[in-house]
């Protein structure tokens, strides 16, 4: 019985975890645009995700060590070393938009500005970083985060054309006011969203943090390949909720106070209540990841101790690397740069960034020096391969698409 | 050496040049210009009477459309921004642009009208639906008429 608990128990998490403000923004975005018809790329991202988060997890458990720590034996310091930078980088500019994301969503529930919120927001996470059990933090974020699911009922609540919506969804197509370069930017940017980086280094670094053995593999496999899929339906719903309300007034979404509208409309007040909550356990969640994981890659790259089930004064360097990392990431927020355009930029960059995460994690999921039996088979690296040419494309494509159409504009 | 710094220095040139302020070339690329901040305009209209109906049906929070409206005022400025930034080419795109800017103010006045409501001051909830129902279809006839143009 306590067995199918944590079994559920993670599934939850995983359902609840999987969405952070790029998926929120980039999906409502793209539905309001393009309606249901980059519903495909949700897929590919999802299966990508679950293909490469799994093998990570695998690495850990079976190594005892997370990636980035063998990323840098594996490969040397200095490949390992721009990978690093790329990766931080990219980490910093998630982190920063899950900051903003935590004081729109605050903003929403008060119409206080989200300058005033940023700091709170900022300090409220850094707290449960330095004085919140890993566990705890990561199951109470992703069941509260669940409460996203009002997006998927307020698709039922809205009453939509489901011919309309499956002729999208089933045969894409660009719509004749949108550019193939925008359909594509737009296909980057939630491939971006749907793969970030930070989720696999999370994962590998959260196996060790709760000590993962052979054993627990099956189970994580479970979570990954049940939880994360459910996660890619809500973000398909979000894209729905935007293409039935937004889509057919030619109204663009460029706010998160846009995003609630149809689920208020679905649901009313109650509705909206569930879903500011689901958004802001989502965007601080995510912020906690980002701001782990910031330390857990400069960390396990530069040989410092480090996890959470350490004290923090036997972790110094890494708690160190946390706290500036959302100082910078406040303070850049405070300079006025509206979040969403943040949001937008680092799922682009995000994509940009894809084969330095995930190259190294193949390399070393088929070194039986750190992998013994357990090595990939050859289906797993089929899809793997397959996905590293997508994954390339999309990573080359990114900055050129971003400039031709104006980033998306 | 001399040869390559001479080009490099022309392509530097040449691309300052195509940055500097001046007019469009055509009457049609103005209106294609016009066009762009219009729609940004309809669709920020568009949000807000939706935000506004939302809360005099008691479905939304003050909050809620508060935030809302504040978003939408944030794009209808950028809108006005780039009809006003426009160098037009002749004395017909100067009129489109002068109409334009037109519309996208009193799109801003209806949205600021709106968010006084909102917040318990202002005009009825009649009235400032009317007021972003004449913005809309302003600026609706205002960009079919560019679009045919363009």
């Amino acid at each position: 019985m306590k067995k199918v608990l944590g079994l559920a128990l993670g599934i939850l998490t995983a359902i609840g975890g999987f969405l952070d403000i790029g998926d929120l923004v980039t999906n409502a975005v793209v539905g309001s645009r393009f309606g249901l018809s980059l519903a495909w790329v949700v897929l590919v991202g999802v299966v990508g995700i679950c293909l490469f988060a799994q093998m990570s997890g695998k690495v850990a458990a079976v190594s005892g060590r997370a990636t980035f720590e063998i990323i840098r034996e594996r490969l040397g310091p200095r490949t390992a070393g721009a990978n690093l930078a790329a990766s931080f980088l990219i980490n910093l500019l998630t982190l920063t938009a899950e900051v903003g994301g935590i004081a729109l969503a605050l903003q929403l529930a008060s119409s206080v500005e989200p300058r005033l919120w940023i700091p709170v927001a900022g300090l409220a996470v850094w707290l449960v970083v330095w004085r919140t059990k890993f566990s705890i933090m990561e199951n109470v974020t992703g069941l509260v985060g669940l409460t996203l699911i009002v997006f998927a009922v307020a698709v039922f609540q809205l009453g939509p054309d489901w011919g309309t919506l499956a002729d999208q969804a089933f045969q894409p197509s660009v719509p004749a006011q949108e550019g193939h370069a925008v359909y594509w930017y737009y296909a980057i940017a939630l491939f971006g969203a749907a793969m970030t980086p930070y989720e696999v280094f999370f994962f590998s670094s959260g196996a060790v943090e709760e000590k993962w053995t052979v054993k627990d593999l099956s189970q994580s496999r479970l979570n990954v390949l049940v939880g994360f899929p459910f996660g890619g339906v809500l973000s398909v719903a979000i894209a729905a909720c935007a293409a039935i309300v937004f889509l057919p007034q030619g109204i663009e979404v460029s706010s998160l106070s846009q995003i609630v509208l149809p689920v208020a409309m679905a649901g009313g007040k109650l509705a909206l209540a569930v879903v500011i909550i689901g958004i802001v356990a989502a965007t601080f969640g995510a912020a906690l990841e980002t701001s782990l994981s910031s330390g857990y890659t400069l960390a396990q790259f530069m040989g410092w101790s480090w996890g959470k089930f350490r004290r923090p004064t036997h972790a110094a360097r890494f708690h160190l690397t946390m706290i500036i990392c959302l100082v910078v990431a406040v303070a850049v927020l405070m300079t006025s740069v509206n979040p969403i355009a943040v949001t937008e930029f680092s799922v682009v960059f995000s994509a940009v960034a894809l084969p330095l995460t995930y190259l190294p994690i193949l390399v070393i999921a088929n070194d039986p020096e750190y992998m013994g039996t357990h090595v990939n088979g050859r289906v797993t690296n089929g899809f793997a391969l397959v996905y590293l040419v997508i994954i390339v494309s999309a990573s080359a494509a990114a900055i050129p698409l971003m400039i031709v159409t104006g980033a998306g504009s | 050496m001399r040869v390559a710094r001479a080009a490099l220095a022309v392509v530097a040139l040449a691309t300052v040049a195509g940055c500097a302020v001046g007019s469009s070339s055509t009457r049609a690329d103005d209106a294609r210009a016009l066009v762009d901040p219009l729609e940004q305009s309809s669709s920020a209209v568009a949000t807000a009477q939706i935000a506004v109906g939302l809360l005099g049906d008691g479905d939304l929070t003050p909050a809620v459309t508060d935030t809302s409206l504040l978003d939408q005022n944030a794009v209808l400025e950028d809108a006005g921004f780039a009809v006003s930034t426009l160098v037009p080419t002749d004395a017909t795109t100067s009129t489109w642009q002068a109409d334009s800017l037109a519309a996208v103010r009193e799109a801003q006045a209806a949205v600021v009208e709106a968010r006084a409501w909102a917040n318990g001051s202002g005009a009825g909830e009649e009235a400032v639906a009317a007021a972003l129902d004449d913005s809309a279809d302003r600026l609706e006839e205002l960009t079919q008429r560019l679009e045919a143009a363009s």
